[in-house]
C-alpha cells in the first residue's frame, strides 16, 4: 500500500543520512590531514551556518527564475527518488513503474544542473553544464540497462516486486555489474568525488562558481541528498530490500543503505577527478557493452529457471 | 543570545579562504597553505565562496587589480588578511575571522554596496531603455552591477571583439545589463561559433601566482592563447624535493584529487622526506586512475603530464632540479584545450620559473 505519511519520516531520514555523509566525509578528510577526530572537527554545522549568513549574490544579467530553479531541483529530485523506495511493507508511492521513475528523476537532473550552469551567465558555470551533459551522455545508457536487469529478473517495475523477487538469492550475487556500474552512475548524477568535474576547481567550481549563501547550501544539500537516494534505491533493488535474519525490516533496509553511503563516501575521497571526455570513452566503449551483457545473462538466467 | 548570535558565532568556526599568491613570495605562499591545511578552515576556489581574502605578500599594481575585482565578488560577511610573512599569517588570519563575526561592521559594509548597487541602478533607469527588471532583482543582497563582472577574477563576456563597448549606440543592440552580443570566430573544426575573450586567472586553485591566460574561446574551447605574467618576480631558491613536492601539490589539486593534494602539501610541510613523503609515493604509484586522466596531455619540458608525473617524483628523490616553464610553449599547448583541461595544464606549469629570456 502507498503511506503519505511517511514521507516526512522519509524527508527526515534524508536529511539524517545526508548528515551523515557528511560528518564520514570529514572524518575520512581529518584524517589525511593528521588532524584529531574533534567533535568540531566533524560537525557540519559551521558550513550550514556560515552558508546560512551568507549573502545571495548575482552577476550581471542572470537568468534568475531558471537559475533558483535548477539549484533547488536537486533537493526535490533526491527527495522524489525516496518516494518509490520501500522502508518495511510501506512506501511513500507504490507505482507500478517505479524503476522508471526513479530513472526520470534522475534525468530531469540533466536540466536542473545544466540551469545551475546556463542561469549565472557566467563562462566557467556554462562550461560546468556542457561537462554535466557531457558526463550525463555516458552515464545515462549504462545506468538505464543496470536498472533494467533487476526489472528482467523481477518481470516488474515495481520496486517491491523487485524486492519480494529476490528472496534468499539477492540480485547483486546474479548480477554484481549492473550493482557497480549502478553505483557508479549514483555518483555521477550526484556530481560525487571522481564525477565532480562539473562543479571542479579547474573551472572555479564549474557549476557552482557563482553562486553563495543559501544557492550554494541547496547545491551542496542538494548533492549529498542524490548520493543517499541512490544508495537507499540500491538496497531494493539489489541487496534484497529489508531481508535479513532477527532485526526487522525497515532496520535492514537502513543498515544496509548505511553501507552504501559509506561505501560512497570513501569513493569520493580516494579517486581522482575523471575528465568527463575521457569518461565518456569507458562509458560507450565498457559500461553500456557490459550492462548489456548483464542484463543477457540475467535473462538466461530467468529463461532457464522457468518452470 | 539569541538565534542571531549562534548562527553568527558558528558561522566563523570554518571560513573559506581565498589565497592570493604573489609572485616572488613562494615560501609565504607555502606558510599560509600550511596554516590553513593544519585549521582545517576551507579553500575557495572562487570569490563567490569565499569570505576572507588573504594576501600573501605585497601584490604589484596590475595583480592588486585583481584583487580588487575578487574582492567585490565576494558575497559577504567578508574579511580581509594581509600577511608579508609566515610568522604573521596565524594572527592575520584570526583578525579576519574578528572581523567576519563583528555583526555591526558587517551589516555597514553590506548597507553601503547595497547603496552603491542602487545608485548605480538609479543611473541606469534613467536610459531611454530600461533593462530587463527580472535579470535584476531589486531585493537581493547583491553587488552593483556595474563591478558586478560575469565571472569573478575579471572574464568579461562584454568586450568579444567589439573593440570596447560603446554605450551612445543603437540601444536595441544592446542585451539585459549591458552586455554586448559576442562576436563569431572559427573554432578547430571549421565552425563558426561565438568567440569570448576571457582572462583567466590568476587566482584559480593550483594557479601560478600572477599568471593569467587571455583566450578567446569557442564553446569551451581556446582557440587562442597568450600567458600574461603580472609583476613577475624571481622567487627564492628552495631545495628541488619541496620544489617537486610543491608542483604535484598543485597539479593534484587541479587534477581534482584534493586528498592527494593535502598529502603533498604535508610531505612538504614536513621537509620532503621521511614517512609523508613515502606514504605519497607508495599512493602515486598506485594511482593508475590518475595517470590514465592525465595521459596525453602536454606537459612542461615535452611528453605528456604522466610524464611530468614521473619527472616530479624523480627529482623529489634524488632532489635534482626541476624542469624550467616556458610561457611560449605553454601558450601554444593549451590551444585547442577545453577551459578545465587547459587549467589542468597551467596548473602543471605552476610552481616552475619561467625560463628567464621570456618573461
Amino acid at each position: 500500500m502507498s503511506d503519505l505519511l511517511l514521507a516526512p519520516l522519509a524527508l527526515l531520514l534524508l536529511a539524517g543520512f545526508a548528515v551523515v555523509s557528511v560528518v564520514a566525509d570529514r572524518a575520512l578528510l581529518a584524517r589525511a590531514a593528521g588532524r584529531p577526530l574533534a567533535r568540531t572537527e566533524l560537525s557540519p554545522w559551521p558550513d550550514v551556518a556560515r552558508l546560512l549568513v551568507q549573502r545571495r549574490r548575482t552577476t550581471t544579467a542572470p537568468d534568475a527564475l531558471l537559475w533558483r530553479t535548477g539549484g533547488a531541483g536537486l533537493l526535490v529530485a533526491a527527495a522524489l527518488m525516496l518516494a518509490v523506495v520501500p522502508i518495511g511493507d510501506s512506501v511513500i508511492a507504490d507505482l507500478p513503474v517505479g524503476i522508471v521513475w526513479f530513472n526520470a528523476m534522475d534525468v530531469l537532473l540533466w536540466a536542473f544542473v545544466w540551469l545551475v550552469g546556463w542561469g549565472a551567465a557566467s563562462a566557467t558555470a556554462l562550461v560546468g553544464g556542457y561537462r554535466y551533459l557531457a558526463q550525463a551522455l555516458a552515464y545515462e545508457l549504462p545506468l538505464m540497462f543496470a536498472l533494467t536487469a533487476p526489472a528482467v529478473a523481477a518481470a516488474s517495475l515495481d520496486v517491491r516486486e523487485v524486492v519480494a523477487a529476490q528472496g534468499d538469492r539477492w540480485h547483486v550475487v546474479e548480477m554484481p555489474i549492473a550493482f557497480v556500474v549502478f553505483l557508479l552512475c549514483v555518483a555521477a548524477f550526484s556530481l560525487w568525488g571522481p564525477f565532480s568535474a562539473p562543479a571542479g576547481g579547474d573551472l572555479a567550481g564549474g557549476v557552482l562558481a557563482e553562486t553563495s549563501g543559501v544557492d550554494r547550501l541547496l547545491l551542496l544539500a542538494g548533492r549529498h541528498a542524490l548520493v543517499v537516494a541512490g544508495a537507499a534505491f540500491a538496497v531494493p533493488l539489489f541487496l534484497g530490500g529489508g531481508a535479513g535474519p532477527l532485526l526487522p525490516d525497515w532496520t535492514w533496509q537502513l543498515l544496509k543503505t548505511l553501507a552504501v553511503l559509506l561505501v560512497l563516501v570513501v569513493v569520493r575521497r580516494r579517486l581522482p577527478v575523471l575528465r568527463p571526455e575521457r569518461f565518456a570513452e569507458v562509458g560507450w566503449v565498457l559500461l553500456a557493452p557490459l550492462t548489456l551483457l548483464q542484463v543477457l545473462v540475467t535473462s538466461l538466467i530467468v529463461l532457464a529457471e522457468a518452470p | 543570545m539569541g538565534l542571531t548570535d549562534r548562527l553568527a558565532r558558528a558561522a566563523v568556526r570554518r571560513p573559506h579562504v581565498l589565497l592570493v599568491p604573489v609572485p616572488g613570495q613562494r615560501t609565504l605562499r607555502w606558510g599560509a597553505e600550511d596554516a590553513l591545511d593544519q585549521l582545517g578552515w576551507g579553500r575557495a576556489t572562487s570569490p563567490a565562496e569565499a569570505d576572507v581574502l588573504l594576501s600573501c605578500g605585497d601584490p604589484g599594481r596590475d595583480l592588486a587589480e585583481h584583487i580588487e575585482v575578487a574582492w567585490e565578488g565576494m558575497p559577504g560577511p567578508r574579511a580581509r588578511a594581509f600577511a608579508t610573512t609566515t610568522d604573521e599569517v596565524g594572527a592575520a588570519l584570526h583578525a579576519a575571522v574578528r572581523e567576519l563575526a563583528d555583526l555591526p561592521s558587517q551589516r555597514h559594509d553590506a548597507r553601503t554596496r547595497t547603496a552603491a548597487r542602487l545608485s548605480a541602478a538609479d543611473q541606469r533607469d534613467a536610459a531611454p531603455e530600461p533593462p530587463d527588471e527580472q535579470a535584476m532583482p531589486p531585493d537581493e543582497n547583491t553587488m552593483s552591477p556595474d563591478e558586478a563582472e560575469p565571472d569573478h577574477d575579471g572574464m568579461d563576456l562584454a568586450d568579444a571583439g567589439m573593440g570596447g563597448m560603446d554605450h551612445s549606440m543603437d540601444m536595441d543592440m544592446e542585451l539585459p545589463g549591458g552586455l554586448v552580443m559576442a562576436d563569431r570566430v572559427e573554432d578547430r573544426d571549421g565552425l563558426r561559433l561565438e568567440g569570448l575573450n576571457l582572462s583567466l586567472g590568476p587566482l584559480l586553485p593550483g594557479w601560478p601566482a600572477g599568471l593569467r591566460l587571455d583566450v578567446l574561446l569557442s564553446g569551451d574551447v581556446l582557440t587562442r592563447a597568450d600567458v600574461v605574467r603580472l609583476d613577475p618576480r624571481p622567487e627564492p631558491a628552495a631545495p628541488g624535493a619541496l620544489l617537486a613536492l610543491d608542483a604535484l601539490a598543485m597539479l593534484l589539486e587541479a587534477a581534482g584529487w584534493s586528498e592527494g593534494a593535502l598529502r603533498a602539501r604535508r610531505a612538504r610541510a614536513a621537509g620532503g622526506a621521511g614517512p609523508a613523503t613515502d606514504d605519497l609515493l607508495r599512493r602515486l604509484r598506485r594511482a593508475r586512475l590518475l595517470r590514465w586522466s592525465l595521459r596525453g596531455l602536454p606537459a612542461p619540458g615535452g611528453g605528456d603530464l604522466v610524464d611530468h608525473l614521473d619527472r616530479l617524483v624523480a627529482v623529489m628523490r634524488d632532489d635534482a632540479q626541476l624542469p624550467e616553464a616556458d610561457d611560449a610553449d605553454l601558450a601554444h599547448d593549451v590551444v585547442g584545450l577545453d577551459l578545465g583541461t587547459a587549467a589542468l595544464v597551467v596548473a602543471a606549469h605552476a610552481p616552475l620559473q619561467p625560463a628567464p629570456a621570456r618573461v
